[in-house]
């Protein structure tokens, strides 16, 4: 099981996504409007402690530095809504398979709690707290309660081993100054270690898993799961950078692709999945552990019950987070495997809606089989549905048995596919589905009328004034007395590259915020009286639902750059060669329904998100004041030649400004770095500047 | 001067100026030399107007109050103790012009503010009073008083910073490097067998003392120099 430190979710936040609530069969997660009492941690108590822990063989600073950024990280998780905090029954049902596993010594340590991410990944992380982190798309799919458990011991065990802080101090050295251009060794190098502590805690997660009463053999069919994300990963090209580096690199020099499989294994941060399985087995088979032992302590009804709602949630996240085809993918999977749940053939049918609607070009593409490197453009994954799921025993399950006949294909393109279950939708009347094919035929006047009326006519549908004004053609007019232009203003990152690495400011960051944002206010109420500020830090503690809605919308927007009317969607191009069509205009509420809600319940008229960096490279600090050095005065002219053209040498801040306006349907991104030292002036001066070319570009 | 003209305005059209123009919208720049208004009486107040994300026009109106007493010649021989002292003051008027550019590969900070380039240029007129004085100790000091039309045309090529401080001020530190182009036409050619001293108002008019000119009706003299500034200016 893979772990990972807290800045490494960091990365993730931004595509962490809203669940909104469904009036399907299923009660969906909805955030809690406050952040309860139990999720917010006294973040300087847990930095003094973390700080004041002596490592030996590393230096205060270094230690200091991890505590800064795994205490002010761990309130991040929750604050941010990364982590579920209204799911109590799930996260209790977790901690009792964590504590069955537990050594008795341990079972009531209020420490080691785990805490369900709303994360489609399949993934599970530990801090150095002994907090673990299960990702809600890992409990989807996990086989069973002890495929659970293992998983858990396997995090747990990475607390015991103190893997986190000991991984993290030794891979500062890969990215000091004077490594982080040539670090291949060092990388290899702390791959090894992190590979050798995995293997630790497979060992020590499964004795504490076996201990705790568990079939430990369920490990392997976790261990399959990953082979099958490995696997696909390869086939569709998803593989890391480096690499797909060395893959380049070793094709260049015609060798075969043992030498990218070494490289990459070599890379890796985990031991080979053969390896693991036959670890596993040798482990099993040594000493015939199986007897007694079960699948099922806790609870089997209340496993599958959550585990049912975390599909559907699942589904969810991937949908509203814009990961269109990936949501596509499991939402197949799923409804293959139980064609009777409604919800998978609406979010079925809802994704490749979505996914036609940002590139059009998609309609007549092979379903699903256009992930893969080797594909025909216009046979679908019905001719070979073992490229997603490889798993016999799985496979075996499906029960949709007219998508299996390969003589017989009910569909190629994600057009068909979109019409072979709209018809299933249709006779299953699932009132959801009727909106979503009225959309999609948006383009056909009459198609989209005849559903649209008969959505209207239902009761109980989520949308029924949206659809209303879409019907009547005023979606846009009806909102057109909305006043408010929202500013969500995110925590200033005040990033300081020293010649011991990077270190993001986290205390300075909590400590400057606060006056920089009172002038902006000030500024900003002087220019732009009509702008509203809302800091996100301060909106979370008081209302994350508002909070965590209006992050996605922005989420949305920064979709398409309506600008030059390319698509600007790293979720769904990163790994495409292709180039996605182009979007005269970008209509948000076509996107997402749940979108013109929240703009009308709010009377937003357009929502801007702002985050500002202060970089400040202090290794540049000796260079400056070298005055004693001849060349420095020999160079001065060139130097300020080079000060005229490129600004400072030392310090630089950017502003990112992301902003949709309903008015204008036009969704804008602007970044720009200047690069001198953001004084409080020179911060509000690029600020004034980003809403300024923003607007002019806008309307 | 049409050929410079439409390479200036060529050069302004090439200036993007959509988007940021001016520090926080701010377009005006009113600003004055303290620098040389302490070490050489020049009272100078400069004008400075965006018309582009990194391009800025100047003008500039000065006027000079310069005076100093110079020792020409001094003899420390306690018997003799012959001197030359020439007390100078020179009254006039300058204007200038000229363009400051900034923010050439997109630092991103909009003039006013930031670093820059200027080239600029200057007209001084005025006239320069010189009272000469040889000192004896066996004889009684001896006066002689010369008027001299001074004009000049400066050339400056400027490299400075713009900082903000608070409250709209900004301070600009800045280095002119100069090509001083100047005349002295003299009004009293009786007076004419001294040579006269060029004061050019940067500088202590020792360095620029003119060698006599048998033709000495009109004098020129090619200078260059190196003149530190520093001004506080206001923007709006």
């Amino acid at each position: 099981m893979r772990y990972y430190t807290l800045w490494i979710a960091f990365f993730f936040l931004t595509v962490s996504e809203y669940a909104f609530s469904q009036k399907l069969n299923l009660k969906c997660y909805q955030f809690p409007d406050t952040i309860p009492g139990k999720y917010i941690f006294d973040i300087k108590k847990g930095y003094d402690i973390t700080s004041n822990a002596l490592v030996e063989g590393y230096k205060k600073r270094d230690i200091k530095r991890f505590a800064e950024m795994e205490s002010y990280g761990k309130q991040e998780l929750f604050t941010s809504g990364y982590t579920y905090l209204a799911w109590d029954q799930l996260e209790t049902y977790l901690n009792k398979v964590l504590n069955q596993t537990l050594p008795d010594s341990l079972k009531d340590n209020t420490c080691v709690h785990v805490y369900l991410v709303r994360d489609a990944e399949y993934n599970a992380f530990a801090i150095h707290d002994g907090s673990l982190f299960f990702n809600i798309g890992l409990f989807a799919d996990v086989v069973n309660e002890a495929g659970l458990a293992i998983v858990l011991a396997h995090e747990f065990s990475h607390y015991i081993n103190n893997d986190v802080k000991t991984s993290y101090l030794k891979g500062l050295k890969i990215y000091t100054k004077k490594n982080r251009n040539d670090n291949t060794s060092l990388l290899l190098k702390h791959a090894k270690y992190d590979r050798a502590s995995e293997s630790r805690a497979d060992s020590l997660g499964f004795v504490l898993a076996e201990n705790g009463g568990y079939d430990i053999f369920y490990g392997i069919s976790n261990f399959m799961q990953f082979r099958e994300i490995e696997n696909f990963e390869k086939e569709t090209q998803r593989k890391s950078h480096l690499v797909n580096m060395a893959k380049n690199d070793s094709t260049e020099k015609g060798n075969d692709s043992t030498i990218s499989k070494s490289l990459e294994d070599l890379m890796s941060t985990h031991p080979d999945l053969s390896n693991r399985i036959s670890f596993l087995n040798k482990y099993i088979n040594s000493a015939k552990r199986r007897s007694g032992k079960q699948e099922f302590i806790i609870d089997k009804d209340e496993f599958s019950r959550f585990q049912e709602l975390a599909k559907t949630e699942v589904l969810n996240i991937l949908l509203t987070e814009n990961k269109f085809k990936e949501c596509i993918k499991r939402s197949f999977i799923y409804y293959l495997l139980n064609p009777d749940n409604e919800n998978y053939i609406y979010y079925l049918l809802e994704s490749i809606r979505r996914a036609v609607y940002v590139d059009s070009k998609l309609k007549n593409h092979g379903f699903l089989t256009d992930m893969f490197k080797k594909h025909d453009d216009k046979q679908g994954i019905l001719h070979k549905l073992k490229l997603i799921i490889p798993d016999s025993v799985k496979f075996s399950k499906i029960k949709d048995i007219n998508l299996i006949d390969t003589a017989n294909i009910a569909f190629e393109t994600y057009d068909e596919a979109f019409l072979y279950f709209q018809n299933i939708a249709l006779k299953k009347n699932i009132n959801e589905c009727l909106l979503t094919i009225a959309l999609y035929y948006s383009e056909n006047d009459s198609l989209k009328s005849k559903y649209l009326k008969e959505y209207c006519s239902k009761d109980s549908i989520k949308f029924k004034d949206y659809a209303n004004n879409l019907l009547n053609n005023s979606l846009y007019s009806s909102l057109s007395q909305n006043n408010r232009e929202i500013i969500l203003l995110d925590n200033i990152s005040f990033i300081e590259d020293h010649f011991y690495g990077y270190h993001d400011r986290l205390i300075l960051a909590e400590q400057k915020s606060p006056s920089y944002f009172n002038e902006l206010r000030k500024m900003t109420s002087k220019y732009f009286p009509e702008k509203e500020i809302i800091e996100l830090s301060e909106l979370s503690l008081r209302s994350l639902r508002t909070k965590m809605e209006y992050e996605y919308a922005i989420l949305s927007t920064t979709f398409i750059n309506s600008n030059d009317g390319d698509t600007k969607s790293d979720v769904i191009y990163f790994d495409s060669d292709e180039k996605p069509g182009k979007l005269k205009e970008f209509d948000l509420f076509k996107l997402n329904p749940s979108y013109w809600k929240l703009f009308k319940n709010n009377k937003l008229k357009a929502i801007s998100y702002l985050k500002v960096y202060s970089f400040d490279d202090k290794t540049k600090l000796m260079k400056s004041i070298n005055v004693i050095n001849p060349y420095f005065w020999y160079t001065i002219i060139y130097r300020f030649c080079d000060a005229i053209n490129n600004g400072s040498d030392r310090y630089a801040h950017r502003v990112l400004y992301y902003s949709y306006d309903i008015s204008s349907k036009k969704s804008n991104f602007y970044s720009e770095t200047t690069r001198y030292k953001m004084s409080k002036a020179y911060f509000l001066n690029s600020i004034y500047y980003a809403i300024k070319t923003n607007e002019k570009i806008i309307k | 001067m049409k050929k410079i003209i439409i390479l200036v305005l060529m050069l302004i059209l090439t200036i993007k100026t959509h988007g940021q123009i001016g520090f926080l919208g701010k377009r005006n720049v009113i600003s004055t030399d303290i620098f040389n208004t302490f070490f050489q009486k020049k009272y100078n107040l400069n004008y400075n107007f965006c018309i582009g994300k990194g391009l800025m026009l100047k003008a500039a109106y000065s006027l000079h109050r310069y005076s100093n007493t110079i020792f020409l010649t001094k003899e420390n021989n306690y018997y003799t103790g012959n001197n030359e002292v020439a007390d100078v003051s020179l009254r006039g008027h300058s204007w200038e012009l000229g363009f400051d550019f900034g923010n050439f590969l997109q630092t991103n900070m909009p003039m006013p503010i930031g670093y820059f380039m200027g080239i600029a240029f200057e007209h001084f007129s005025g006239t320069l009073n010189e009272n000469r004085t040889y000192n004896n100790l066996y004889a009684p000091p001896t006066e002689k008083k010369y008027i001299f039309n001074n004009k000049a045309n400066i050339f400056k090529l400027i490299y400075g910073r713009n900082s903000y401080i608070k409250y709209n001020f900004i301070i600009k530190t800045s280095v002119d490097i100069g090509m001083y182009l100047g005349s002295v036409i003299e009004n009293d050619p009786a007076n004419s067998e001294e040579c006269p001293l060029m004061v050019l108002p940067l500088s202590n008019p020792k360095v620029f003392r003119i060698k006599y000119n048998s033709n000495y009706d009109k004098m020129k003299k090619v200078t260059f120099y190196v003149m530190p500034n520093i001004s506080l200016g206001y923007i709006f």
